[in-house]
């Protein structure tokens, strides 16, 4: 399972999983977000095969 | 994905530039851009002061650390807009920041001022993002010459340029794109004044600042919700998934079509004010009045 959280709200995906697919769902585009894997971003290709918590980070303004 | 130029494990796509890059590699790319930026409009040498406005978001801070790292001689200009639990809080971080990189920081609070944006905002009922704007260009503008300075900067970015472009095009704002460029010269007592990012966006300035573990302010400003412009720029956002480079081809495209043409038209500011001496259309500028009301 890998957990994503998204400004203080979590959402599970099951393994495996693309990265893309998972902005998909969640409605992002690639240039909208950073996908964080601890210190670490994660371009959309790559695939999360083990349990694992992610973080995404809304990088368009919103002001 | 690889990186394309050293073939280690890429951490950021750019589709727009049909590249993915190392964290190594995209910030040599980001500071390429930056540089090639402020080239192509010969905006400033490394032998000219700079003073950089920053709001304590990602992209000024960004534009400042990169700046830095390339060796420019700048140092910060912050205004304490007065708005509770957001200008403070954007206050330590720029001051934190300084303190770290061991540069200058020149505050202006408008509390002190005596046009604290929230009160301004309360007594005229204006836009508090058109009156904010016009305040902060007058004192961009003050403390610069004041100070000594050679270009006032900000960090706007290339998606803050093409939703104004867009914005400004949907309704036909002339005399907003007849200034909407990259580099506005020195004249009639205003700074010369520059954004160097122009050709970056904002995903490439926040991957900038997560690579430099840049401490910036996350908030947005309790006054800008819902901007129009932030509308704006998911829409071309939207457009430029389907069409990588159509953003940076929407700006190019209109600073070498579109703006010599409406240049020939632009009115020429032709007055000062009779109080400080800011250039002006009136007899008094917007702050005078303002700290007058």
């Amino acid at each position: 399972m890998v957990e994503v959280s998204v400004e203080g709200k979590i959402f599970k995906f099951d393994t495996p999983v693309a990265v893309g697919k998972i902005l998909k769902r969640l409605g992002f585009l690639p240039m909208e977000v950073l996908v964080i894997d601890n210190d670490k971003l994660l371009t959309r290709d790559v695939v999360l095969r083990q349990d694992k918590k992610i973080t995404i980070k809304v990088v368009y303004s919103k002001g | 994905m690889k990186c394309i130029r050293c073939k280690k494990e890429a951490e950021v796509e750019l589709k727009s530039h049909n590249a993915a890059f190392c964290r190594d590699c995209f910030l040599e790319f980001f500071y390429r851009q930056i540089t090639k930026g402020i080239k192509q409009f010969k905006m400033f040498s490394k032998k000219d002061r700079l003073l950089i406005a920053v709001s304590g978001g990602k992209d000024s801070m960004a534009l400042w650390d990169a700046l830095i790292e390339l060796g420019y001689n700048v140092e910060g200009l912050f205004i304490n807009l007065g708005i509770d639990n957001f200008s403070d809080a954007a206050e330590e971080k720029v001051k934190a920041f300084a303190e770290l990189k061991g540069v200058g920081l020149n505050i202006v609070d408008l509390k002190k001022e005596g046009i604290a944006i929230p009160e301004v905002v309360k007594k005229t009922r204006k836009v508090p993002c058109a009156i904010c704007g016009q305040i902060k260009r007058y004192y961009f503008n003050k403390v610069g010459l004041d100070g000594g300075f050679d270009v006032l900067l900000t960090g706007h970015n290339l998606d803050d340029e093409t939703s104004r472009l867009f914005s400004n095009t949907l309704h036909w704002k002339i005399e907003y794109l007849q200034d909407q460029k990259p580099l506005l010269p020195s004249e009639n007592g205003l700074l010369k004044k520059a954004k160097p990012m122009w050709r970056l966006t904002e995903f490439e300035t926040a991957v900038y600042a997560f690579f430099r573990k840049i401490d910036y302010l996350e908030i947005s400003c309790p006054f800008s919700k819902g901007a129009t412009f932030s509308q704006y720029k998911r829409h071309l956002n939207a457009i430029e998934y389907e069409s990588p480079g159509t953003k940076i081809d929407f700006y190019q495209g209109f600073l070498k079509n579109m703006l010599p043409i409406l240049e020939e038209k632009k009115e020429k500011v032709a007055n000062f004010c009779k109080n400080c001496g800011y250039p002006t259309f009136g007899e008094l500028c917007t702050v005078c009045k303002l700290k007058m009301l």
